[in-house]
């Protein structure tokens, strides 16, 4: 990696003079990229590893969901049509998105505010939507504190449209600032850094939608789960032999 | 979030001659040097908090049966101790280093993002009060720094001390990221022409592989914390075997992030070394490519280590043997920069100022703490010596022998440019060597304690137990320990206001902070310098060839320290550089702002709500904390006026 | 404001990049691919006959999907590579990390199935 930054350093060629936040006209930078849109990807990355502590902590308990305490359990209560159009708007939420960005770096300010504000729109379907999932679960007796499953499916799914919902307000935030003038062509970087974090929101609901949602919950015979279990710890004995 | 923000660069052109002075100026200071500042005093302030905790903790158990503390006292103490010195002293004390002196080293005029950073500071006292806090409510965390659970639960520990504790570290840890965040993007992006990667000072190496860990790192206690809070407010059971969850998981949560906080905790120092050897041996630094290479290695191993804290839970042989032996690797590239150090001193010109000492010292007892470490990671000899002093000893020799020395090297090395004065050298070297004395005093018996059999964490032990005698002796030494940071405080409070001037280059050192004024302007660099040279003092001075040529000992003390000049410059430039009349046509510094410390207090309303029963606003079975409604609003206000602060002042 | 005609380094590398970029018909385009393996994941999960193959098809599909919302999407396919390198890092170290811990605990439970495998 150090050799990567020194390379591209030297094909940059170039330093700076003085500081500044990132402006169309800042001053150059020594990697030749923005600061802020160096600091939001190394935010993403710093999330990655958010989300991987609540997904793998959703997975750690996954097996145990089906058989501790008292229902419902997933296979019960997890209504895949419903959060397949959820995982569907969001999915349709970036490409509103891009759009909007397309048309701001164009110049198309009108385009822009339209595709921003439908972008806004469906991150607010989708969070609705995850609303009423909710409170339909909590009415069918699903709570935190009912089973692991209750506690595991509400913190990382509730986590995860927070981070939508912080992305909502931001997008608004945007589409006011725009609707006052304050958004045109040169400024198209500061869509395109809230966009990142959009996208990252959306990807990580791709995540969640797969291993929360698809993956199969029903229980497998007593047999196949000794099979399964027995094949990892295995696999680790194996790993384990070649390193020694 | 701060990212909303319009672009704003906030670049107006002010008179920047002289440093506004007065409360409101701190307040609002943007400046990565004074930040720099107040994140070195509040910190030290709170390591002699955590220090005085030490002191009572020795006081305890300096004869059996003891009865200073009571036993929950005791807990509070060791708890205490334990997350101060971590995230209250050792973290911000790099911190410190990092904000003054990495900017400086790449040549830059201020942090990537000034307000961002400023925003870091306050948010990191603010996590610092909360914590502290619970001494003004009676309810001490006493837990343990690794807050365990099931101790953390309620049923075990229903009072409020878990919430400060945990609450405090979330605090801290956004505070961490943030500075973090800014540091990295600092370091690859500002830096001045000519600054290559492979040029950096091995410093700002540090400051970016400790800034990647920390970015990495925090987000898994985070989660853990988080946990932890749905299990004790909200009631769900992540962490109670009882209803299918599980202790091991917070466990494993915080040491993936505890074993990388390790070595953020100790690179700063291997950095700070790196930077202190050469200088005092009048040598380049012995295989550079190496030591960043090492660095990196350490860095990236220290993410795939984190259960040798758990040898003794259950794992099973084979995650334990692929754990041990991952962690045996981590030696490697620790002892090729330990061989590198000692490269670097190999025929030099040894010069044994404070400094010096304690760079040398630091590599010696650090040494020492890293062997025992490889012993603890055989399983077979973790599970023997596992909770006992033993492993006391262990961390002490890297945290307090690695770290501490390596910072009060630091601050003797660095002294000069903060202050323009040098620290008194006499008292320096007394000062190190009692440290060094009392420091193997209180912990080098450890050792024995440990592998006698006692345990940690007890508040007391018998008559019989064989133990009093090293106890005596820790104590002891602990308290030769405290004289030696008295010695310490003398000596900053007397040198501030009679210590001999220092000049710009005290030490004829070959970095780019030392070719500015002591203490630097406030926009450090009039002209952004062009770097030709991994070391560009000495380049500059002694020529390209200088690595070879080693009779480069100039006389070391008094007035010829004292009168010692930049050596890069010519008298022209430097005439140049005195001269004020055009000290304001180019050079654009961003302004003040108070939006930072208004962000941070808005965070600091949120996070205490849920610590107090009242006020609280009910509605149906919902109590919500009216602290944290204020606080958000309060945020929301600061994030969007550092958002919408404008950009430009009309011209 | 400043004068917008002086572009800076980055940007200039942007526009650069900008004339492979995508436009908005590649972008629908795009978007229906994604569509159409959502829609995929779905009907897998209803059908019975590939039972076996279901776990491992979802996978690849949400990678898939991952893959192209980061590339597209994201621009890191068209951007300097530096921001793929810093994403794809953390990222790696966080699956690293996290598949471990989920080996740890299989492992864990296996033995507790079993007792020790050694």
């Amino acid at each position: 990696m150090a050799q990567a930054i020194a390379e591209q350093t030297q094909a940059a060629g170039i330093g700076h003079e003085g500081t500044g936040h990132g402006h169309a006209d800042h001053p150059p930078t020594s990697l030749g990229i923005n600061h802020r849109k160096l600091l939001m990807w190394m935010f993403l990355a710093s999330d990655c590893m958010f989300f991987g502590s609540l997904i793998a902590t959703y997975m750690i308990y996954r097996g145990r969901t089906e058989t501790v305490g008292n229902g419902p359990f997933p296979s019960n209560i997890l209504d895949i049509p419903y959060t397949s159009v959820s995982a569907f708007v969001l999915l349709m939420s970036s490409l509103t998105m891009v759009l909007s960005l397309g048309a701001l770096q164009r110049g198309d300010l009108r385009g822009s505010r339209v595709w921003l504000l439908a972008t806004a729109l469906l991150g607010t379907i989708f969070v609705g939507g995850q609303f009423f999932e909710f409170t339909d679960f909590y009415h069918q007796g699903l709570s935190l504190q009912q089973n692991m499953f209750g506690a595991t499916f509400f913190t990382l799914t509730g986590f995860h449209g927070a981070h939508v919902t912080i992305g909502i307000i931001w997008l608004l935030t945007l589409l006011f600032v725009s609707l006052r003038g304050g958004l045109k062509q040169e400024d198209s970087l500061d869509l395109e850094i809230a966009g990142l974090y959009w996208h990252f929101v959306d990807i990580v609901w791709v995540v969640i939608f797969t291993l929360v949602y698809l993956l199969p919950y029903k229980q497998m015979p007593k047999e196949g789960a000794e099979h399964a279990l027995n094949l990892l710890g295995t696999g680790a004995h194996i790993i384990a032999t070649i390193f020694f | 979030m701060a990212s909303i923000a319009r672009p704003t660069t906030q670049t107006i052109a002010r008179p920047v001659i002289q440093a506004p002075s007065g409360l409101w100026s701190w307040l609002t200071t943007i400046d990565h040097k004074r930040i720099g500042l107040l994140y070195g005093v509040t910190a030290f302030i709170l390591f002699l908090v955590g220090g005085i905790e030490a002191l009572l903790i020795r006081t305890q158990l300096i004869v059996p049966q003891n009865g200073v503390l009571t036993a929950d006292q005791y807990n509070s103490m060791f708890t205490m101790h334990g997350t101060t010195m971590i995230f209250l002293a050792i973290m911000p004390l790099s911190s410190a280093l990092f904000n003054y002196i990495m900017p400086l080293q790449i040549g830059a005029r201020d942090v990537a993002f000034p307000r961002l950073n400023a925003f870091s500071y306050w948010v990191f006292l603010a996590g610092a009060v909360i914590l502290n806090m619970s001494w003004l409510f009676g309810t001490v965390p006493s837990q343990g720094w690794y807050g365990y659970a099931p101790l953390t639960d309620n049923s075990w520990n229903p009072t409020r001390a878990v919430d400060f504790w945990m609450i405090g570290l979330q605090v801290l840890g956004v505070a961490s990221i943030a500075a973090s965040l800014n540091f990295i993007v600092t370091i690859l992006n500002l830096r001045a022409p000519g600054v290559t990667m492979m040029r950096l000072p091995i410093f700002t190496w540090a400051t970016l592989i400790t800034s990647i860990m920390i970015v990495l790192a925090f987000p898994s206690l985070t989660v853990g914390l988080i946990l932890l809070m749905m299990d004790r407010f909200t009631g769900t059971h992540f962490y109670a075997p009882a209803a299918g969850g599980d202790p091991l998981l917070w466990q494993h949560l915080f040491w993936i992030f505890g074993h990388p906080e390790v070595y953020i905790m100790i690179l700063p120092a291997f950095g700070i070394a790196s930077e202190i050897i050469p200088v005092f041996s009048r040598k380049p630094l012995f295989g550079y490519a190496v030591m960043v290479y090492a660095l990196a290695a350490i860095a990236f191993l220290g993410f795939g280590v984190w259960a040798h804290h758990m040898f003794t839970t259950g794992l099973g042989p084979t995650v334990n043997s692929v754990f041990a032996s991952s962690t045996m690797l981590i030696a490697v590239p620790t002892g090729v920069k330990i061989f590198n150090w000692l490269g670097t001193m190999w025929l030099g010109h040894l010069r044994f100022t404070s400094a010096m000492l304690f760079a040398v010292g630091m590599v010696s007892m650090f040494t020492i703490g890293g062997i025992s470490g490889v012993m603890e990671a055989v399983v077979p000899i973790d599970q023997h010596q596992n909770d006992s002093y033993l492993v006391i000893a262990h961390f002490h020799y890297v945290l307090f022998g690695g770290s501490m020395f390596a910072i009060l090297g630091a601050i003797y090395y660095w002294f000069p440019k903060f202050s323009g004065r040098l620290l008194n050298e006499k008292l320096g070297v007394w000062n190190f060597w009692l440290t060094f004395i009392g420091f193997n005093a209180t912990f080098f018996p450890m050792h024995f304690l440990g592998l006698e059999g006692m345990p940690r964490r007890y508040y007391s032990y018998g008559d019989h137990s064989g133990w009093a005698f090293w106890n005596h002796i820790v104590s002891f030494g602990s308290y030769l320990l405290a004289a030696s940071i008295l010695v310490f405080l003398y000596n900053v409070a007397r040198s501030l206001q009679h210590g001999e001037i220092a000049g710009d280059n005290p030490w004829d050192a070959p970095t780019l902070e030392w070719s500015i004024p002591s203490p630097p302007p406030p926009y450090n660099f009039r002209e952004i310098p062009t770097v030709t040279h991994r070391d560009p003092l000495w380049a500059a001075k002694y020529g390209e060839g200088h690595a070879e040529e080693q009779a480069l000992d100039v006389t070391v003390g008094g007035k010829t320290i004292a009168r010692s000049q930049a050596p890069d410059e010519s008298p022209a430039r430097e005439a140049a550089r005195r001269d004020p009349v055009e000290e304001n046509t180019h050079i654009h510094m961003p302004n003040p702002s108070y939006y930072p410390l208004i962000a941070a207090f808005g965070l600091f309303l949120l996070s205490v709500g849920p610590l107090f029963d009242e006020p609280r606003i009910h509605y149906e079975s919902l109590h919500l904390p009216l602290f944290s409604i204020i606080g958000i609003i309060v945020l929301l206000l600061g994030v969007y006026g550092w958002s919408f602060e404008p950009a430009e002042t009309p011209e | 404001m400043a004068s917008h005609a002086h572009f800076s380094a980055d940007q200039e590398l942007q526009l650069e990049h900008r004339q492979h970029h995508p436009g908005n018909a590649e972008y629908v385009k795009i978007a229906i691919i994604l569509a159409i393996i959502t829609l995929a994941e779905v009907v897998i999960w209803y059908m019975e006959s590939v039972k076996d193959l279901l776990v491992p098809a979802l996978i690849i599909m949400s990678v898939a999907k991952f893959l192209i919302v980061v590339g597209y999407f994201m621009h890191l396919k068209f951007d300097n590579h530096f921001f793929s390198y810093v994403f794809f890092f953390g990222l790696g170290i966080a699956m690293m990390i996290f598949i471990s811990l989920g080996f740890i605990f299989a492992c864990h439970e296996a033995v507790t199935f079993f007792g020790d495998l050694t």
